[in-house]
Parts: C-alpha cells; structure tokens; sequence
C-alpha cells in the first residue's frame, strides 16, 4: 500500500521527503504539511512522519542545481511558497521531469508537469510583486510597521528589496495571515513569530504624512478619464484593507489608521 | 501657504503629465544611501482614473508666464497659483518614500519667472535630495524649454530620467497654439541630452563608482486631439524621435478640454480610444519591428477605431499569410494577430524540442480565437473554414469589448470634421 508522508511544514522537511521518496520504487501517494494529519496521536496506519534531515535537504538542494538549474530551484521554491493543497505532489512530479531531462525541462512549457510549477511560481512571484508596491509603513517613533495578508508566503521574499532601499531605517513587515513577522534592525533582518503587544501611539508627522499622501491621491485623478473597473482590474479590493490611501478614518484615528486588531500595536 | 493646499494644486496641475514609468535605472548609491530603483518599475498604487501611481508627480510651480492655449497653467487662466520651496518637495519626497508610497520624484514645473530661474530651482531640488537626503530613489526631472544648457545638463547628473515634453508635433501647431516657445527651444535641450547619454553609456571609469547621466534614458510627450496633425503624421514624427535621438519612450495624452479659446478643436471629452489606438501602434514600432508606413499609408491617415493596428496589417496583407508556426522567423511570428512577445519567444523555445501542434499554442500564451485564421502547425491549417474577409474583420474587431472601456465611444467625434479652420489645412 503507497504511503502518505508527512512533513513539518518547512521547505527543508519537504525537500526531505522529496529525497525519502526519490529512491523507493513506489513513492508515497501524497506529501502533506504536519498540520494537514488527521489525528496526530493515532498515527494511521500509511502514515509516515518524516523526519527533517539537513543534510538530505542538502543533497537535493544541490542536486537541483548541478543536475537541473539554479532557475528550476527557484521555480520549485517559489511554487512551494504558494501553500497550495497538493503542491508537494506537483514538486515532484516536477523534480523527476526535471532530474531525467536536465535544464531543457523548463523549456517544455506544454507539459502539464512543468506547467503546473511554472503557473504556481508566476502566480507568487506576481504577488510579491504587487506587495513591493502595496506595502505601507506606518511611523511608530522610528519603526515603521507594516501589516499585510499574503494569500501565499512571501514574506521572506519581500525582505532583500526592502532591506536595501530602507537600509537605515527600523521595519517590521508583519504577515498577519501567519502570526509571522521580518523584523529588520538597520543591518540585517530575521522572520519569527509575532503578536503585537504594545500600545502605540503615531507621531503627529505620520498623521500629517498619511493625510499628505490621500490628498496627492485624490488630486492626481482625472475626473473625465475616470475609470474605476480599470483601477480594481490594477488593484484588486482585497489589497485595499491596508492601503493608507484606500482607508476611511479621520486623522489621528491612528489604531485603525494601522488596521491593528485591538488595543494593540507590535513591539521588537 | 499651508502645504496642503500647495500639494493639492500642484499635484493636480502636474497630473496631465502621464508619464508614471520608474523603470529603466540602474543607478547604485553608496552603501549608506537611502532607496534604490527597481529596474522593471513598480507601481504602488492606481488612481480612480485607472492610472498608475509610482512617483510623486508635481509641479514646483503652477506660476506660469507662457500662455499655452491648452494648458491649465496659462497666464491668462485664472487659477489658484502656489509654488513649492526645493525643501519642501525633497522633504515630501524623503517620508513618501520612507513609508513605501513611491518610487521617487517626478518633478515638472511651469516656467516660474523665467526659464533659467525654474531650471535652477529644479536643480537645487535634486541637488538637495541625492546630497543632503542621500536619496537614491528615482528622479524624472522635466527640462524645462528656453533654459540655459549648462543647467538642463547639470540636472541631467541627479536625474533617472529627463523629459522634454513635445506636446505638439509640428511647427506650425506650436506656432499656434503655443506662441512663446519654438521647435529650437524644445529640440535643442533633447540633442544634447541624447548625445550626453550616449557619451556616458561609453564611458567606464576604471575604478570607483560610474558616472551616471539619466541612466534611464529621455522620453517625451505628444498631445492627442488639440491640433490638426494624423496619426500618420504623429507616427511618423514618433518614429523619426526614436531613430535620431533615441527616446526610451514617447507617451500620448489624450488632450482634455481645459479651455473654450477659438484655436483649440471644441471636444467635450478626451479622445481616449484614438491614444489608445496610437499606444497600440507605438508599441508595434519599439517591440514588432513595424514601420510607422506600414501601419498607414497617405491614402487613410488614421488609425482603425474598431480593429487594433497589428489585425488592421494582417488584413490589408493577405499575402503574408498563413505562417508556419514550426519554421517561421520570431519577426514573422510577431505579426501574426494574437501572438505576442511573450508567445513568440515561448514558440521559439518550445519548438526547439518538439514540433508544435495546434492543441499546443493556447497554452503557450497565444490567442487562438485570432491567431487560428492565420497560422500552419506543420503544414496544416488550424482552421477549416476560411472567413472572408468582412466576416475576419468581425472576428478581429474588438470595438464591443472596448466600449466598456471607452465609454465616451459614442460622443467620440471623427477627428477630420474637427480640424480647427484657423490652421488653414483642410483635408
Ligand atoms: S509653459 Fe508649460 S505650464 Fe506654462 S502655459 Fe505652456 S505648457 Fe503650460
């Protein structure tokens, strides 16, 4: 009977179960995150937990990039990313694809096992893009703060960009989906987990700067091209929710000014 | 003045600029420098027209002593005037960027006291953001017509990107519509520009940090609508600016009626669709390799309404046609009606491994509902039935899908019964 393997959840643990598989003649028949397990305590019977082994992440680590090339990595880190239900499975599929032909794989674009990856890398590497753009700091005496709700893990993918455009300043990037935050100390920056603590309170400058910048969004419009559909199509409304020039609250309102759940703001 | 009110004026007076571009840089600050360009662009936000937002696009001033019939700005219109100090912007600029609003500055300015006067004020507004602030973001400094040499150039070491705006592309338009400025007042500052840049890009010190003059090149913008010109002639007038000066971009604005005066065409709506039809087009002569003459000929100087310029080709081209996606050349490929790019570039790619079918192409990007009519895989058709050609050009029309869009569609007034009688240049 083919098993279900399960892993911790971390791209380490899965490359770990990728090498697990690899070299049994009958693969497992699905790889899930830990969380996914049913009931823990009464391991089924078919149910492999596997171990989260560095030295095996390694060697398939750095047998992507000698035996298939350093872009199939990223696509297969970026599809990772995507948390979608399944994806594992699709990884390897892909991997295999991939381990047979050599780099030329990402060439055979018609192919349902590169298309799945390469569609699920283009759909996360798309968000992180739209978030360099939609992320907004909020000034808390000299730590900009930015909440925001991937709908996949990008966080860390966010940090580099950021960490050399605002080098000389304090940033916490806070993916309030995951409970995950970057914190970023003017040298370098860490992902941990994160519940906010503090009660803040916003500089008056960051009130007048926030009512600085819907005021330039609302001048720079043209009222006889408008084109609403056009700017949604741009901008879907789910990013709205922490877009400061998208949110409706007087000036000085600074708690929901940040969108913060209660009476709390975050703290290092 | 509060700085508000001057944000709220001047940001509004600068928004008939549509240049939003932040891409093309690829200046690197010192370590310790504040921000960094991002070589593809990113846009942080749309306004409510649809447009992108990247930069904080303003103007210095609104102050203007010219008085150019279609703009807002003139002397003779009477409007609220404010005029930013060089702090000011650069302050606005600095905590903008700090909180992830933008990419940078997009800094214009009507001609405040006189052109030398403006140009210096820009000047030192840059100055102040790459020295004091140690700004590294991206700058797109306006040149502004009739300054002195030395200032444009001077700018041009702080800035990612400078601009001349065209706006009207002939002379006599010019003449017209903008009396205190001339041809030599726009082109000579866009010569030097160019030339500089190409003298820069050659020049690699040896050691230490490149000098960087407007690493992301110059661009420009023509005015769509506010005088008699054709599409073939601001095609032609497009082409002949990418060629000799080697603009990065050249942008169309739709012009929008800001003023009743007897030389301007009476419209009551900008005429979207046609800048629209003139983008498509643009693109076509930067990325298709098409000639401005082959797009339209003197015989119908304007561009289609319903078809796209690329399917317009195709049916005025039957020869050219059907394509044998297997073999063809990439140039050939890209004429083909629903094939971009992108596609061809995966075809190019693919194809090398296997032979391509039909079944194959929708994957890879291409268009199938256009593209089918056009195209052999492997010496067959991927169409049976042969449309003729009225009932192709339904396929390929897209005037219902765009009506949505354009929604001023049917108030659009054909151009040839606007042209002003003042210019003299019926037709
Ligand atoms: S010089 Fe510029 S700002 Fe002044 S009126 Fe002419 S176009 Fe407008």
């Amino acid at each position: 009977m083919r098993k279900v393997y399960y892993y911790d959840g971390t791209f380490k643990g899965m490359l770990s179960s990728v090498f697990q598989s690899y070299y049994l003649p009958f693969g497992p028949s699905d790889i899930r995150k830990k969380g996914q397990m049913g009931n823990c305590q009464a391991s089924l019977f078919g149910e492999i937990l596997i171990e989260t082994s560095i030295e095996e992440a390694e060697r398939v680590y750095n047998s992507i990039i000698d035996r298939i090339s350093l872009k199939c990595l990223r696509n297969v880190y970026y599809a990772f990313l995507s948390e979608e239900k399944g994806i594992e499975m699709k990884i390897l599929r892909y991997l295999k694809l991939g381990w047979t032909m050599g780099a030329r794989v990402d060439d055979l674009l018609t192919d349902e096992r590169v298309n799945d990856i390469h569609e699920r890398a283009w759909k996360v590497s798309g968000e992180r893009h739209r978030y360099l753009g939609f992320i907004r700091f909020t000034d808390i005496h000299g730590i900009y703060y930015a909440p925001f709700e991937p709908s996949s893990n990008i966080l860390e993918l966010l940090c580099d960009h950021f960490a050399s455009r605002l080098k000389d300043q304090y940033w916490v990037i806070h993916d309030r989906k995951r409970q995950i935050a970057a914190l970023y100390d003017t040298r370098s920056w860490v992902i941990r987990s994160f519940q906010p603590s503090l009660t803040p309170s916003a500089s008056k400058d960051e009130v007048s700067y926030r009512d600085l910048w819907k005021t330039y969004c609302h001048s720079t419009w043209i009222r006889g091209r408008t084109n609403l559909g056009l700017q949604t199509q741009n901008m879907p409304k789910k990013y709205w929710k922490y877009l400061t020039e998208k949110m409706e609250t007087s000036p000085g309102d600074v708690k929901k000014l940040c969108n913060f759940p209660e009476d709390t703001l975050p703290f290092f | 003045m509060e700085i508000f009110a001057k944000l709220d004026i001047l940001s509004a007076a600068a928004k008939y600029d549509v240049s939003c571009s932040s891409s093309g840089s690829n200046r690197q600050g010192a370590w310790n420098w504040l921000g960094k360009p991002h070589i593809s662009g990113i846009c942080h936000s749309w306004s409510n027209d649809g447009r992108c937002i990247s930069l904080l696009k303003i103007l210095l001033s609104n102050d203007c002593i010219f008085d150019c019939v279609y703009c807002v700005n003139r002397i003779s219109n009477d409007i609220p005037r404010a005029t930013f100090t060089p702090r000011e912007i650069a302050d606005l600029t600095v905590n903008f960027y700090r909180r992830n609003y933008i990419e940078g500055l997009f800094l214009s300015s009507a001609v405040f006291r006189s052109p030398d006067q403006t140009m210096e004020l820009l000047l030192e507004t840059i100055s102040i953001l790459r020295k004091a602030h140690k700004f590294n973001g991206y700058i797109h400094t306006k040149a502004i017509p009739g300054a002195s040499m030395d200032l444009i150039l001077h700018a041009g070491l702080y800035s990612d990107r400078m601009s001349v705006n065209v706006e009207l592309p002939s002379e006599r338009s010019l003449r017209i519509l903008a009396p205190q400025k001339n041809f030599g007042s726009i082109f000579n500052p866009i010569n030097s520009l160019s030339r500089k840049i190409a003298e820069t890009r050659v020049m690699v010190p040896k050691k230490g940090r490149p000098e960087y003059f407007v690493p992301a090149g110059q661009s420009t913008q023509l005015m769509i609508g506010a005088s008699p010109e054709t599409d073939l002639d601001i095609l032609d007038f497009s082409q002949s600016l990418y060629r000799k000066y080697d603009l990065k971009r050249v942008y169309y604005s739709a012009y929008v009626p800001v003023s009743s005066d007897s030389r301007l065409p009476a419209i009551s709506c900008p005429p979207l669709l046609r800048e629209h039809r003139l983008y498509q087009a643009d693109w076509l002569l930067r990325y298709y390799s098409f000639q401005a003459e082959e797009l339209l000929d003197p015989s119908d100087q304007f561009l289609s309404t319903d078809l796209d310029p690329k399917s317009a080709w195709a049916l005025r081209h039957p020869e050219f046609f059907p394509v044998e996606i297997n073999t063809a050349s990439y140039n050939e490929l890209l004429r083909v009606p629903g094939i971009g790019v992108l596609s061809s570039r995966r075809i190019m790619r693919e194809r090398q491994l296997r032979s391509l079918g039909a079944e194959n192409l929708q994957k890879m990007g291409v268009v199938m509902k256009r593209a089918r009519y056009f195209i052999l895989c492997n010496g067959h058709r991927a169409e049976r039935s042969r449309p003729g050609f009225r009932e192709l050009r339904d396929i390929l029309a897209t005037s219902r899908s765009l009506a949505g869009r354009y929604p001023q569609l049917e108030l659009f007034i054909n151009h040839r019964e606007m042209l002003p009688a003042t210019t003299g240049r019926g037709r």
